[in-house]
């Protein structure tokens, strides 16, 4: 009559044992999140390449390597990549390594569209990257894709649209799928002020995505009307206007600059408390910053656009609410640095890069409070100094905040601990040359270098070539992070379940390298 | 007598208020700006920002809907019932309960199925539940119906 059921107790079903079923048609999570992660890292380093293209033409005044045009191909092409392509996927695939495993959760809400989410992206940057080789080359009017200049794309630009549409589609595809994970698929116990600060940072990037994503897909859908259908939403002679595309584009993407670097804030609230051996510092304020920081974010777009001209309230307002977003902001690095207090501290390879992240990028939250200021605005706009500041941004900030998150959670994903030495190597060496690219920008905005220019006046020369040899030392020092990553995954040190002596959280409780189905019954939070 | 009742559902944290809170809140800014735009000519946007919070909604709806999934297996003296429904009881079966027995076979997905079987009748018990839990419901499920059948 019975039925001996405990044989099948031990029975853990693994990922599909063909290549190309298991990662074309793979639900799970971890495999998801591998998937991004590493589309991100090949598209850092095809991004980090076209950089390095326009830093080897900047290094000399003069045209030595590119052609003008190519040199505003390089540009966009870079933008366009490394925001749509590197960092956003990178926080997308950390989001579905993290999120279930955080949350005690067996995947994410709903697994089918997580796996259409992520097999979007090669399509869409194969489009774009397509474009190089089509007559009149890649788009070149910037990430920002400004009308009326953007009308002088040729051939690509359909192709950017309809890449941009993919990309889109993609981010919401990812972003209904967080909200949904954390919404619904919490453990019980773990109530929403109990959880992690990375779910947190994520859920409310979700919202802002949900937001904004539509913003940009109406954008770019009529910049196409506008170029083939004859309308004129943002052609002057049509009786259509151009500084309203500014106005949409920039309120999708101030937002979307919160978009990278949200879930960044998230990821250093989890690295600090670990390495300081004590809990997060204010973590209902933490939470309530994250909320006020994307309120702001709605309101703030037209900092981008005080030289086009609008009534002075308007530059007031602005400006006012742009200096607020200190605020949130100064409680994040002010409990950051709290929880540091008196702690017990140690300096692994995460922690470092946490703490570059920290002190780096308050360096572009300064900057940004500068040209936050309107008539300061006035001088500043369009010169290198906001390319200093939101390189200082994006890369010691969103960049290092995933990097310091690959080598904090690696040893629980692969089950080996990475090489310490190299990885304090390549943080050294990543701190110091990005510093040397980024920091001279700063003199060379101030002094009056326009941004996106292939040739520019003898007196800026210094700066550009440190920037140029700080940039080529930095992208040469990633080909370290990869070394490092790839030797972790083949073998290294076992890494023990907690990893970390001090780090707290669901994640911790499982063995390394975490098993291909977790949680599959949900644990008890308290 | 023994009589042994159990009620299976997934787990689920998202409450239909949340759910209704969450769309309406990301509903706000996005038609919020949607609507201001088109007013200012750039109508293209409402008709994605409609769209993606439809996509949202319908999204949070399924993990709903998967939530309100009930199985209810009553075991008494001589029956087994099993009742189970999306939005109430939907089906329901019972068995004899001394010619019933449970088992767990492979399927042809991932993880097995638990089936409660009876005289060459059988019905998968425990869907919504976790390969771990299914297993701990099969063994319990096999202590009350096994000894007290036998």
């Amino acid at each position: 009559m019975s039925v001996d059921i405990s044989v099948q107790e031990h029975h853990h079903e693994g990922p599909d044992p063909n290549f190309f079923r298991r990662w074309l048609t793979t639900t799970n999570h971890k495999d998801l999140g591998s998937l991004y992660l590493m589309f991100s890292l090949l598209m850092f380093f095809i991004g980090g390449t076209m950089a390095l293209v326009i830093r080897a033409e900047l290094f000399q005044p003069g045209l030595q390597l590119v052609r003008p045009e190519f040199f505003n191909q390089m540009t966009t092409m870079h933008a366009l990549i490394m925001v749509f392509g590197a960092v956003m996927p990178a926080f997308v695939g950390l989001s579905n390594w993290l999120l279930p495993i955080q949350l005690g959760a067996p995947d994410m809400a709903l697994p089918r569209l997580n796996n259409w989410g992520f097999w979007i992206l090669p399509f869409a940057f194969s489009l774009l990257l397509m474009t190089l080789f089509l007559p009149g080359g890649a788009p070149a009017s910037g990430w920002t894709m400004y009308a009326p200049l953007v009308m002088q794309t040729g051939a690509a630009f359909p192709f950017m649209i309809f890449a941009i549409h993919l990309m889109g589609i993609s981010s919401i595809m990812g972003a209904i799928n967080v909200a949904a994970t954390i919404l619904n698929l919490r453990a019980p116990g773990m109530t929403l002020m109990k959880m992690p600060l990375f779910a947190w940072a994520w859920l409310i990037t979700s919202f802002l995505l949900v937001a904004v994503m539509p913003v940009l897909a109406g954008a770019v859908t009529m910049l196409l009307t506008d170029r083939y259908f004859g309308t004129s939403f943002f052609n002057a002679a049509g009786g259509g206007d151009p500084v309203l595309y500014q106005h949409i584009f920039w309120f999708f993407g101030h937002p979307e600059v919160y978009i990278m670097i949200l879930p960044a804030f998230g990821i250093v609230s989890h690295i600090i408390p670990t390495f300081a051996r004590k809990r997060l510092f204010g973590y209902a304020s933490m939470v309530y910053a994250l909320g006020a920081i994307a309120f702001l974010s709605f309101i703030v777009w037209a900092h981008h656009m005080f030289t086009v001209g609008m009534p002075l309230a308007g530059e007031l307002f602005f400006m006012f609410a742009t200096m607020l977003i200190a605020v949130p902001t100064g409680v994040k690095v002010f409990n950051w640095l709290a929880t540091m207090w008196r702690g017990s501290l140690s300096f692994e390879t995460p922690m470092l890069f946490a703490l570059a992240f920290v002190f780096l990028f308050t360096i572009g939250g300064f900057s940004g409070l500068m040209l936050a200021v309107t008539p300061a605005d006035f001088q500043y706009h369009d010169s290198y100094f906001v390319v200093a500041h939101f390189h200082y941004v994006l890369v010691p900030g969103a960049v290092f905040s995933i990097m310091a998150a690959v080598y904090f959670w690696l040893p629980k994903w692969t089950g080996h601990m990475y090489d310490e030495r190299l990885g304090k190597l390549h943080f050294w060496l990543s701190t110091i040359f990005v510093n040397l690219t980024f920091f001279p920008m700063h003199f060379a905005g101030l002094a009056g270098m326009p941004r996106r220019i292939p040739d520019y006046a003898l007196q800026f020369t210094t700066w550009n070539e440190m920037a140029s040899i700080g940039a080529f030392g930095f992208g040469l020092s990633q080909l370290l992070f990869l070394y490092i990553i790839v030797k972790c995954v083949r073998g290294g040190e076992k890494a023990t379940a907690q990893v970390w002596d001090g780090a707290d959280g669901l994640e911790w409780t499982l063995p390394s390298p975490a098993p291909y189905h977790t949680f599959t019954t949900p644990p008890v939070v308290r | 007598m023994q009589s042994f009742r159990c009620v299976i559902s997934p787990n689920g944290s998202l409450s239909a208020r949340g759910a209704a809170a969450f769309v309406l809140a990301a509903s706000v800014p996005a038609l919020g700006i949607a609507g201001w735009l088109a007013w200012r000519g750039a109508w293209l946007v409402l008709p994605f920002a409609g769209l993606e919070l439809l996509c949202l909604a319908l999204a949070l709806g399924h993990c709903l809907r998967a939530n309100r999934y009930r199985e209810i297996i009553e075991v008494t003296e001589d029956r087994v019932s099993l009742v189970w429904g999306q939005d109430g009881p939907q089906q329901s079966l019972a068995f004899d309960r001394y010619w019933s027995r449970v088992a767990l076979v492979p399927a042809e997905g991932r993880e097995r199925r638990l089936l409660l079987c009876c005289r060459g009748r059988s019905v998968e018990v425990g869907r919504c539940l976790t390969q771990p839990d299914r297993i701990r419901l099969g063994r319990r499920l096999d202590e009350v119906i096994g000894p007290l059948g036998a």
